[in-house]
C-alpha cells in the first residue's frame, strides 16, 4: 500500500477528506461533506472524491433497521 | 441494456495502538453523487456497499450539502451493535454513481448520528441483477439493466 495513504489514515482519522484521483493527497479535511465543500470552493485544486476516514486502529460494523 | 461495472476494493491500514500498520484491508467503496430539486452534488462521495444494511443509511450533512430538508422526512430508528439506536429521515433522490451511466431514484435515510455512508439491500442492492463480491482480485461487480431486472 502507498505508503501516503497510510499516514493519511494516521493523521486524519474521524475525518472527512477530499483527495486527489491517486487518493494519496488529502486537499482539505473536515468535519462534515458541507464542511469540506465549502473549503473545496475557496481553493482551485480540483478533489475526486470526499471520503469520510475510519480510525484504523478500531474494527467497523455498520447498523441494521428496525 | 445491461451494464457491468467493476469496482476495485478500496485498500485501509489497519493500524494498532502502538502505531504500527498490521494488516491491509479492503472495502467495497462506490463514488456516489445525490440529486435534489436539480441540484447534483459536486464532489462524489464514497460510500460503503454493505449487504448487511436493510436500507440506505447517509449522514446527514450529505443531504443538507444539496439542500434537503433532513428533518422533514418521515423519521424511522435504527439499531445497531449493542442495541445503539439512531433516528433517521427518509428521502428520496436520484442517486448516481460517478463516472458510470447507472442512476436511479430511490430512498435515502439520512442521520445525525450516522458518519459512514451505507447502501444497502432496499434502496441500492435491488436496482442491481447482480451485486458480486470478487474477493480473489479485489472487486465489485455491479450488473445493471436499464429496463429492470
Amino acid at each position: 500500500m502507498n505508503k501516503k495513504i497510510v499516514e493519511i489514515y494516521r493523521k486524519f482519522a474521524n475525518k472527512w477528506v477530499a483527495l486527489n484521483e491517486s487518493n494519496d493527497k488529502v486537499i482539505t479535511s473536515g468535519t462534515s461533506i458541507v464542511e469540506v465543500e465549502e473549503k473545496l470552493s475557496k481553493t482551485k485544486e480540483k478533489a475526486a472524491v470526499i471520503t469520510f476516514i475510519l480510525p484504523p486502529d478500531k474494527n467497523f460494523a455498520p447498523y441494521a433497521y428496525s | 441494456m445491461l451494464i457491468v461495472e467493476e469496482i476495485p476494493f478500496t485498500q485501509k491500514p489497519a493500524i494498532s495502538a502502538e502505531g504500527r500498520v498490521t494488516a491491509f484491508l479492503t472495502q467495497p467503496l462506490v463514488r456516489v453523487q445525490l440529486t435534489y430539486n436539480h441540484k447534483i452534488s459536486r464532489t462524489p462521495v464514497n460510500c460503503l456497499v454493505d449487504s448487511g444494511a436493510d436500507h440506505n443509511l447517509f449522514p446527514a450533512h450529505f443531504a443538507e450539502a444539496i439542500g434537503v430538508p433532513v428533518k422533514k422526512g418521515r423519521a424511522c430508528t435504527y439499531i445497531g451493535i449493542g442495541n445503539s439506536k439512531l433516528i433517521a429521515y427518509s428521502h428520496f433522490l436520484t442517486l448516481t454513481l460517478t463516472g458510470t451511466s447507472i442512476a436511479f431514484k430511490t430512498k435515502i435515510d439520512f442521520s445525525y448520528e450516522q458518519q459512514v455512508p451505507l447502501l444497502g439491500r432496499v434502496g441500492f442492492f435491488n436496482y442491481f441483477q447482480e451485486v458480486l463480491f470478487d474477493e480473489q482480485n479485489e472487486k465489485l461487480v455491479l450488473k445493471f439493466s436499464r429496463t429492470g431486472k
